[in-house]
C-alpha cells in the first residue's frame, strides 16, 4: 500500500513540478526577479526526476543522479538566497565562496566517502541543513521589514515557507538513507518514509507554484 | 521479509523525527506569520495616529487662519476704514479754507489718495472675509464670487444654484465657500479650462456640491506627487464639517468635485 501511496505522489509530484516549469518559462519576464530565480531549481529537478525515472525503468542504478542533484540543489538554491539577502558585492563574495566550497566537500564527498553507486547522506544533510538556515535566516532578515501585502513579498516568504518545511521534513530521511541500506532494512519496510518525502515533495511544489502565481495575478504595489 | 527489532527502533525513531522537524517548521512558519501581522498592524496604527496628528494640526491652522482673517477684515473695516473717512471730511473741511489754486491741487490729489486707498481696503477686507457671505448667506457669496472670475476670465462659467430658504450653519457656509474659491482658484491657474460647471443645492436637510472643469485634469493618485497644499485644505475643510466628499480627477480628462453634507 505505502508503494502505491509513494508511486502515486511521485506521480501527481512530476505533475505539479512539468505545471510549475512551463510556468516559470512561459511568464519569465512578467515575473519578479527574486521569485523566478527557481527556474533552476525547478529545472534541475524536471531533469533529474526525468532521468532517473527513465533509468529505473531500464533497470540501472540511478543513485549517482542524488549526488549530481545535490550539488544542484546547492547551487540553484544559493542563487535563489543571494537574491532574496540583497547581498552587497562583498558579502556576496562570502556568500558565493561558502557556496563554493561546500559544492567542492560535495564533490569529494563522492568521490572519496560515498561512492555514486549509494546514497549521499553526508552531502544531503550538510545541503539540507543549509538551506534550513537559509530559510530561517530569510524570516529573520524579514520579520519587520516585508509587507505581506504585497505580491513579491508573499511570494518570496511562500518560496521560503516550502524550502523550510520540506528540506525539514525530509532532514531525518535522508539523513538516514545510507544507514538504513547498511544495516539492511528492506525496502519495503522503507517505504513509509518515502512516502512521506513524495508527500512533502508535493506540497512543496504546490507552494512554489502558488508562489509563482501570486504576482502573476496581483500587480505589485508600490 | 520481517525487520528486527533494532531496525524497527531505528525507523520509529527516523519517524518521530521527521514528525517532530515537520512541527517545529510549522511552529516557525506560523509564529513568524502571527508575529509579523501582529507587527504590522501595529505600525499601521501608529501611522495612522501619525496621520490623526498632522490632520488636527491642519485643522488647527484653518481655524486660526480663518480667525485671523476675520479679525483683519473687521479691523481694515471698523479702524481703518472709518479713520479713512473721518480724513476725508477733514480735507472736505480744509478744502474750504483753501484759496490758492496750488492749494486746491493739492487738496484734489488728496482726496485721490484717500479714495483708492478706502477701495483698496474695502478690498481686502472683501477677499479676507466677503461681508456678502455673513450678511446675505453661501448662494449670494458664490454667485459673487463666480462673478468675479467671469468678468476677469474668458472661461466659460456656468452655476446653478438652488436653495430652500433655510438658515445654514455659519461654519458649513464659510467652508464650502472656501472650497469652491480653492477650486476657482485651482482650475484659473493650472487646468487651462475652458469650460467651468459649478451647482449647488441647498435643501432641507443637506447641501450638494457639484464642481467640473474639462481642463487637463490630474492623477491625484500618482505616485511619488505631493498633494497640493490646496487640495489638502479642501480635504481637511471638508472633514471639518463632516461632509462627504470625492474628487475625481486623471490626466487628460478634466476634474469633477462632489461634496454633500447632511444634517437631522
Amino acid at each position: 500500500m505505502y508503494q502505491d501511496l509513494a508511486l502515486l505522489f511521485g506521480k501527481v509530484y512530476l505533475v505539479i513540478l512539468v505545471v510549475n516549469v512551463i510556468l516559470v518559462l512561459l511568464l519569465y519576464r512578467r515575473l519578479p526577479a527574486k521569485v523566478r530565480s527557481v527556474h533552476f531549481f525547478l529545472l534541475g529537478s524536471l531533469a533529474t526526476d526525468l532521468a532517473s525515472r527513465w533509468l529505473f525503468y531500464q533497470g540501472e542504478n540511478n543513485l549517482f543522479l542524488l549526488h549530481i542533484y545535490t550539488l544542484w540543489e546547492l547551487l540553484a538554491w544559493g542563487w535563489f538566497f543571494n537574491l532574496v539577502f540583497g547581498h552587497t558585492s562583498k558579502t556576496q563574495q562570502f556568500f558565493f565562496g561558502g557556496v563554493g566550497v561546500m559544492g567542492i566537500l560535495l564533490v569529494l564527498n563522492s568521490v572519496f566517502l560515498e561512492p555514486l553507486t549509494g546514497f549521499n547522506s553526508n552531502a544531503k544533510t550538510l545541503v539540507q541543513v543549509l538551506l534550513i538556515g537559509f530559510a530561517i535566516r530569510y524570516f529573520f532578515l524579514a520579520f519587520g521589514k516585508i509587507d505581506l501585502t504585497q505580491a513579491v513579498a508573499q511570494a518570496v516568504t511562500f518560496i521560503n515557507f516550502a524550502v523550510l518545511l520540506y528540506y525539514s521534513g525530509t532532514l531525518f530521511i535522508f539523513m538516514f538513507s545510507r544507514l538504513l541500506r547498511e544495516y539492511g532494512v528492506a525496502s519495503v519496510q522503507q517505504h513509509g518514509l518515502w512516502v512521506i518525502n513524495a508527500l512533502l515533495l508535493v506540497v512543496f511544489h504546490l507552494l512554489i507554484f502558488i508562489s509563482l502565481w501570486i504576482p502573476l495575478r496581483r500587480r505589485p504595489k508600490y | 521479509m520481517d525487520t528486527t527489532p533494532a531496525q524497527t527502533e531505528i525507523l520509529t525513531t527516523i519517524f518521530i523525527g521527521v514528525f517532530l522537524m515537520l512541527l517545529l517548521a510549522l511552529a516557525f512558519v506560523l509564529f513568524f506569520y502571527f508575529s509579523q501581522r501582529k507587527f504590522q498592524a501595529q505600525q499601521l496604527l501608529a501611522q495612522e495616529l501619525e496621520i490623526e496628528h498632522r490632520e488636527q494640526l491642519l485643522l488647527a491652522s484653518i481655524k486660526t487662519q480663518e480667525d485671523e482673517r476675520q479679525r483683519l477684515a473687521r479691523e481694515l473695516h471698523d479702524e481703518v476704514g472709518s479713520k479713512l473717512n473721518v480724513i476725508n471730511l477733514g480735507l472736505h473741511q480744509l478744502k474750504k479754507q483753501g484759496t490758492t489754486p496750488e492749494a486746491r491741487q493739492s487738496f484734489q490729489d488728496l482726496f485721490g489718495l484717500v479714495r483708492t486707498t478706502t477701495e483698496t481696503t474695502r478690498r481686502i477686507a472683501h477677499d479676507l472675509l466677503p461681508p456678502t457671505l455673513e450678511k446675505f448667506g453661501l448662494l449670494m457669496a458664490l454667485e459673487e464670487l463666480c462673478d468675479q472670475y467671469r468678468q476677469s476670465s474668458p472661461v466659460m462659467l456656468e452655476y446653478e444654484f438652488s436653495e430652500s430658504g433655510i438658515q445654514l450653519d455659519p461654519l458649513v457656509a464659510l467652508n464650502f465657500f472656501r472650497v469652491v474659491q480653492e477650486l476657482l482658484s485651482n482650475t484659473y491657474k493650472y487646468s487651462q479650462a475652458t469650460t467651468v460647471k459649478i451647482s449647488l443645492a441647498i435643501k432641507p436637510h443637506s447641501l450638494a456640491l457639484f464642481y467640473q472643469d474639462n481642463g487637463i485634469g490630474f492623477d491625484p493618485n500618482a505616485r511619488g506627487q505631493q498633494k497640493g497644499m490646496g487640495l489638502k485644505n479642501i480635504e481637511s475643510r471638508m472633514r471639518t464639517i463632516q461632509a462627504d466628499y470625492q474628487l475625481d480627477s486623471t490626466p487628460g480628462n478634466g476634474t469633477v468635485f462632489t461634496a454633500q453634507k447632511t444634517w437631522s
